[in-house]
């Protein structure tokens, strides 16, 4: 997961969409979380032991999560016909030479090669390319631009974002051919993102909460695990998303009576151990009335980390 | 007393505040449950797959013991042999403490029960089993934070689980209290500190989503702590328990007799993925059911006549393979037996469609087939003693038409 986020995220956060898309095509924790490892044309001469067959796991959600949304104009009939597209995507396995340093690996053995209609468009059967024409498709599709516009508008602005914002977005999208620098740029100097009711909108997730209240205390952290297991108990572990979609960024998944008392029990534990200019020595353990007293100041001196939202206005 | 107090002190029972609070609604629903006598269920999850046939054994199936050389269970009458349930299986004797329940008509099981998706893989079984949608990976919630949503009222300890982290089951919308597990459920948390709590208060004491989730946090926190000091008080003058399990049992008990708002309750228990020497009427398998029988013995018997308003669920994610395998283990397998406790349960039956263990009965020839769906007796202790209409079915497991009723309540 570390690599997926190195390799396959960072890189192209601020890029091309059409270029994000293809890092996380092609990069092997994507291919086994989704399932498509094992997808495989049936009867093709590599379809054996556990490749028998289509998994439309991943052509599923590289429409519905990744690019069109849930109702962005698909049929079943098109993940089918993207499921064979995507035939023998996968990894190296013993034996088999792979064609990047990442792993990733296709098998021509157990493509597809039939002609597929796809959203509309007939794309010939002719192995590895099948892809990147399908994923050009995606990602200039209108309803991808409008989908990746509402969730950058719903995580800088506001759950629920105004339409307006997320309209100028999308065009902004389209004519740039998925520049996602410039689609941000667009956010940010629009008056929907300056407007004073998107002051203090949004409510932190317990990974923007904890690691920004760490970060205003300038400690240095000795044990990250402390960190880890905090977010653990707030309902969000790193990289331990169960669903597909990923963790939400809305106020409705993380603001509940539990998930307030933990996270002030941290910024206590957090306030109390400012002392000690480190963390992770002893996170949540029993000083004596001083450090106390101490740590009952410190909640006050650091107010500033335990916002639970975006700053309010200077 | 304390609850009294902390709630006058933040302000929370002024006229203002209930005004400012009434759409959400629970401080005034609340005051109507204590009306009722409240329907509680408690779910037991055995994490890991427990090995089901060793549980309630078929004890008649001839292809039990020739699968089973190494760990199979003795016929009843036999050294070490099963407890006879009903002339065809039999409980694994290390359960011995739940014989009681058994013959006062209190326990039943349910056979070749299980979740439909074919997965063998713990991660996912468990996820599909909490998140009440087998096969369907992108549902968010819990089915049981679902149930929340529609049984009447909110409260913020409606619900308690035990553990350090919310488990899938109860993810959602609605709050949920969260009690440690062990030892750790007295260890004080700095917000229990009085003069950490009054700080604050200060700063959450607005009228807005913060300031109502911060109430309902605190509010559920000394619910819980109350009675926590009460259970330290008699720890101090009695023995310790035996086991981690049955101190969490009995905990959850004291707080949902103690209690009414606690309406449901979670526990987990580990351990049960035994691929390597599990042993038969003794060994670790054996060690593990005795201290999961004792715990819900001990559950039946703290919740006193609250029991009569109970049912409890045990759950597992998958069974395991009928045959032992080459390490005196068994594997992952598909369907298994869903245990039902309760003051209601059509109890001292074994319910579900048997289809014997020769080869040809078994799921991919290996496993015992899942003839019942685990939401079919979900929905029938839902629909029979919590009355929820069909709707309100619909919405705990969203896209699913019970296929069978089991009169297990």
């Amino acid at each position: 997961m570390g690599s997926y986020e190195q390799a396959a995220i960072r890189p192209h956060a601020m890029g091309r969409f059409r270029d994000l898309l293809e890092a996380t095509a092609r990069h092997p924790a994507m291919l086994f979380y989704l399932d498509n490892w094992q997808n495989t044309a049936p009867n093709s001469p590599g379809a054996r032991g556990r490749f028998q067959g289509l998994n439309e796991n991943y052509a599923r959600e590289l429409m519905e999560l990744h690019t069109l949304g849930v109702d962005g104009g698909y049929t079943q009939q098109d993940v089918i016909a993207l499921a064979k597209i995507l035939t023998g995507w996968g990894f190296r396995r013993v034996g088999q030479q792979a064609e990047t340093t990442n792993g990733f690996y296709f098998d021509v053995k157990r493509h597809d090669f039939s002609d597929k209609v796809f959203l509309g468009r007939t794309i010939k059967g002719r192995g590895i390319e099948e892809v990147e024409q399908a994923l050009d498709i995606l990602s200039k599709h209108p309803s991808t631009a409008h989908h990746v516009s509402y969730k950058l508008a719903q995580y800088f602005v506001a759950d629920q974002p105004p339409k307006s914002l997320v309209d100028r977005l999308t065009q902004r999208f389209l004519a740039t051919d998925g520049n996602i620098r410039m689609v941000l740029d667009t956010l940010f100097r629009s008056p929907e993102f300056w407007d004073s009711k998107s002051y203090n909108a949004k409510f932190k997730t317990p990974y923007q909460y904890v690691v920004s209240a760490i970060r205003a205390t300038g400690m240095e952290v000795n044990n990250p695990r402390t960190i880890q297991t905090t977010l653990q108990q707030l309902g969000m572990p790193l990289y331990g998303c169960q669903p597909p979609n990923g963790y939400k960024n809305t106020q409705d998944a993380w603001l509940n009576p539990d998930g307030m008392t933990r996270r002030l029990s941290f910024a206590t534990a957090l306030a109390k151990e400012m002392g000690n200019g480190e963390w992770g020595m002893e996170n949540g353990g029993h000083g004596d009335a001083e450090t106390w007293r101490r740590g009952e100041t410190s909640i006050f001196n650091l107010q500033s980390s335990i916002f639970q939202s975006s700053p309010p206005p200077q | 007393m304390h609850r009294r107090r902390f709630l006058q002190q933040t302000g929370l029972f002024t006229a203002s505040s209930i005004a400012a609070i009434a759409p959400h609604g629970w401080v005034a629903k609340s005051g109507v449950a204590q009306m009722a006598n409240p329907k509680r269920l408690i779910v037991v999850f055995l994490r890991g797959a427990v090995d089901g046939l060793n549980v309630v054994v078929p004890y008649r199936e001839t292809a039990y013991y020739e699968d089973r050389p190494r760990i199979a269970i003795p016929q009843p009458g036999q050294a070490r042999g099963a407890l006879d349930l009903d002339g065809q299986f039999g409980l694994h004797p290390a359960l011995e403490s739940l014989m009681p329940l058994w013959k006062q008509g209190k326990l039943a099981f349910v056979n070749s029960c299980g979740s439909p998706d074919a997965t063998r893989s713990h991660f996912d079984a468990q996820d599909y089993m909490e998140s009440g949608t087998p096969g369907t990976k992108s549902t968010q919630d819990g089915w049981m934070n679902r149930l929340l949503g529609v049984i009447s009222g909110r409260n913020p300890i409606q619900a308690v689980n035990i553990g350090a982290t919310t488990p899938r089951i109860l993810v959602g919308r609605m709050p949920v209290a969260t009690l440690a597990s062990g030892r750790g459920a007295t260890k004080q948390l700095p917000i229990d500190r009085p003069p950490v709590a009054a700080a604050f208060d200060k700063l959450y004491n607005r009228q807005d989503q913060l300031g109502q989730a911060y109430r309902e946090g605190r509010e559920a926190r000394q619910a819980l702590m109350g009675d926590l000091n009460a259970e330290m008080d008699m720890a101090n003058n009695g023995a310790a328990l035996p086991t981690v399990f049955v101190n969490d049992a009995r905990r959850l008990a004291r707080v949902m007799v103690r209690d009414r708002r606690v309406e449901l309750g979670f526990l987990a228990v580990g351990g049960w993925d035994t691929h390597v020497n599990q042993g038969g009427s003794r060994g670790p398998l054996a060690n593990r059911l005795q201290a999961l029988g004792r715990g819900l013995a001990a559950l039946q018997q703290e919740l006193g006549s609250t029991f009569a308003d109970t049912t409890i669920l045990v759950m597992s994610e998958f069974g395991r393979t009928v045959r032992e395998n080459g390490n005196g283990g068994t594997d992952h397998g598909h369907g298994n037996v869903l245990w039902v406790i309760g003051g209601n349960v059509k109890g001292g039956k074994v319910y579900g469609n048997w289809r014997g263990l020769a080869t040809d009965q078994l799921y991919q020839g290996r496993d015992l087939p899942v003839t019942t769906d685990f939401r079919d007796v979900v929905v029938s202790v839902l629909e029979r003693q919590m009355k929820l209409d069909a709707a309100k079915l619909t919405q705990v497991f969203p896209g699913y038409t019970p296929g069978q009723k089991i009169a297990v309540v």
